[in-house]
């Protein structure tokens, strides 16, 4: 189900909110796919790196995109400005083991609706971020 | 040991070789020692056996053996008829009697300053006077050198005056004895010059060997014109004289004072010229050199000297032109294998930092979020929970130290935000009072950001570790004059620059630079706080950064 197939007439989402992972590690893929399952948003899928992700968001078109950084090839900051630029975006949820500090002023230009460091992150800050307007 | 290794020379007067190490090095002695020769051992022998005595020595010994050895000479030429007998013992006695006045007045004005030299060696530390001693050191040569002529010009006029008055001669006569001897004594002048130069090296030698560091010779140098120029025509003299008084036979000595002036006027002018002629022929190959040498000393190995011609000159300045062609080109390759190494141990760095991240720290972080599931799971569980707490106490900590070393082996914000943000970080986390002011902020090459990143926070953990108590700092970034400048000032409480030699931090700051082109500064003096700064030639400004990650 596309996100254009859950929007009600005013254009509010309806039902689950689908959200696709992007990271390179498996282990922190498997380990957000439960904590946001649990948080009852609805997995579209995952991919390993900047190109799949882009590739990803463009097939499935989740509502949200939780995004590491630290990626090989484009990095995560890269990947999000290009999907911002995309018409009808999904929202971008930059993470680091990196503390925001170190990105600096690239995290702002980026067009994500916000960061959460990978130590800090649990379903209720995802869907603080995600359900809170945009900045 | 070489055996024929040509001693360090500098200035001509004292002839003193560049002072080797601080301690009373016995090796750089020898090496002086063996460098002159056979004479040289047969002075150093005398030297080491009479000690303070030995320059007096030496002084009345040569006019013992030269000075009644030329009049013996001249009186031979002559023939027996010049003196009678009794005018001869006269003579004689005169002349031993001035050379052990001679030999007296030598050993007197030498003794205090071999005498200080000797208690210094003695003690082997310089005290308050050291400085005074070395003064008298540098003007030994001098000494001796013009205590030798002033001898000899005594010698020669008491000798002649008393010989013209023994053969009735009257004033012309008198006077045209004495031009005559003049000739034959300023041949024995440029004589005496390069014997007494000889006479005192190893006792200046010696001394210098025997000098710490800092007490630089100062002996005054004799320019090369002047020396070209008594050598001639002290030699050209001496040959007319001998000519004069040769040619002369019977003649009365009076008929020779006008032919006896207009040689010694006309030689005067002709070796003038000859003097000209030869210095600028010599000396302007000779400052070309030195003015080369200079800037290649400056680390600038560009200059030439023009090759003029194809003899002897023009091949010493042809090898020399080589010389610092290849010193300019092993310079280069140093300067390039320098950045070389530092570029490499940079990208290693880095390397460590990203799989610092990637590796052990994604781990870490995942096994803290894993434990935040495991504490709902178990918060029924006193125990376990307590348990659980502990770990995850440790695992911050471990995370935090982590963090610390990634950051301290390179930070990820030079990387993102360039010198500005990663130095007030630094700033900020400094247990030290510390501002920023930077008027820069741009990006550079990402070798020319390291290199004043590590530079910077070298500097400032210096200041953290010895400006003391209470102690503030302001660090400072400039783009200026196609160069970026960095400060680190503070107002603690510094210490002696000029006599602290550089530790192995602020050496490696300035390798760091130099790998970039750069120069590293340090100033300071106790009470005064110090000022560390560097500047790096600016060679490209990369448009975007950091998206390498």
């Amino acid at each position: 189900m596309t996100r254009a197939e859950r929007q009600d007439l005013n254009g509010n989402v309806t039902g689950k909110v689908t959200l696709l992972i992007v990271d390179d590690h498996a282990a922190f893929r498997s380990f957000a796919r439960d904590l946001v399952s649990a948080a009852g948003f609805s997995v579209a899928g995952e991919a390993e790196d900047g190109e799949s992700a882009l590739t990803a968001v463009e097939s499935l078109r989740p509502d949200v995109v939780l995004l590491d950084i630290q990626l090989p090839g484009i990095d995560g900051i890269e990947v999000a400005r290009r999907i911002a630029d995309e018409p009808d975006a999904p929202t971008v949820v930059l993470t680091s083991t990196r503390e925001a500090s170190e990105f600096g002023a690239r995290l702002s230009m980026s067009g994500a609706r916000g960061f959460i460091p990978k130590g800090e992150l649990t379903a209720d800050r995802l869907t603080e971020l995600v359900s809170n307007g945009r900045p | 040991m070489k055996l024929r290794e040509a001693p360090k020379r500098r200035g001509d007067g004292g002839d003193l070789p560049e002072v080797g190490d601080g301690a009373a090095t016995r090796a750089s002695t020898h090496r002086a020692e063996a460098a002159v020769g056979l004479v040289d051992r047969v002075l150093w022998a005398a030297y080491r056996r009479l000690g303070r005595h030995y320059l007096p020595a030496m002084v009345f010994g040569f006019a013992l053996v030269l000075v009644p050895g030329g009049s013996e000479f001249a009186n031979w030429i002559h023939g027996s008829h010049l003196l009678p007998g009794a005018s001869r013992t006269v003579l004689w006695i005169e002349i031993h009697l001035v050379v052990t006045a001679t030999a007296i007045v030598t050993w007197l004005r030498m003794w205090p300053t071999t005498a200080a030299v000797r208690r210094w060696w003695r003690t082997g530390r310089p005290d308050a006077r050291a400085p005074a001693v070395w003064t008298s050191l540098s003007t030994l040569s001098r000494k001796g050198t013009v205590t030798f002529i002033v001898a000899l010009l005594a010698i020669d006029t008491i000798g002649t005056v008393s010989m013209a008055g023994a053969l009735n001669e009257g004033i012309r006569g008198t006077l045209s004895s004495l031009l005559g001897s003049t000739f034959l004594a300023s041949g024995g002048m440029v004589l005496a010059y390069f014997l007494i130069e000889l006479v005192v090296r190893p006792v200046v030698f010696d001394a210098a060997s025997r000098l710490p560091r800092d007490f630089r010779p100062q002996a005054r140098a004799i320019p090369f014109g002047a020396k070209v120029f008594g050598s001639l025509l002290g030699a050209s003299w001496f040959a007319c004289g001998l000519g004069l008084w040769i040619g002369s036979g019977d003649e009365p000595l009076a008929e020779l004072l006008a032919p006896g002036l207009l040689v010694a006027g006309v030689t005067f002018v002709g070796v003038l010229l000859m003097t000209l002629l030869i210095t600028r022929a010599l000396k302007r190959p000779m400052d070309d050199l030195i003015r080369m040498s200079r800037q290649a000393g400056t680390g600038d190995f560009r200059a030439r000297a023009p090759v003029a011609s194809a003899d002897e000159q023009g091949e010493l300045t042809a090898s020399f032109n080589q010389m610092v062609g290849d010193l300019g080109r092993v310079n280069d390759a140093l300067n390039v294998s320098r950045a070389r190494i530092v570029a490499a141990s940079d990208e290693a760095r880095r390397k460590v930092e990203r799989d610092l991240h990637d590796g052990a720290q994604q781990h870490l972080v995942l096994a803290q979020l894993k434990l935040g599931l495991l504490e709902r799971e178990i918060s029924d569980d006193e125990r376990a929970r307590k348990i659980a707490n502990d770990l995850r106490g440790e695992l911050e900590r471990g995370l935090q130290e982590l963090r610390e070393l990634a950051r301290g082996i390179y930070p990820a914000t030079l990387e993102s935000e360039g010198l500005p943000g990663a130095l007030s970080e630094v700033a900020e986390r400094s247990p030290m009072d510390m501002t920023t002011d930077f008027d820069s902020a741009g990006r550079y090459t990402r070798e020319l950001e390291t290199a004043v990143y590590f530079c910077c926070l070298e500097a400032i953990q210096n200041a953290t570790k010895h400006a003391g108590d209470g102690a503030q700092a302001t660090i400072r970034l400039r783009s200026e004059g196609g160069a970026l400048r960095f400060e680190l000032v503070d107002d603690g409480v510094g210490f002696d620059a000029s006599s602290t030699s550089p530790d192995g931090g602020i050496q490696h700051m300035a390798d760091r630079l130099g790998a970039v082109g750069g120069e590293l500064k340090v100033r300071s003096a106790p009470g005064e706080g110090t000022t560390v700064s560097g500047s790096v030639p600016i060679v490209a400004s990369p448009s975007a950064r950091g998206g390498d990650r």
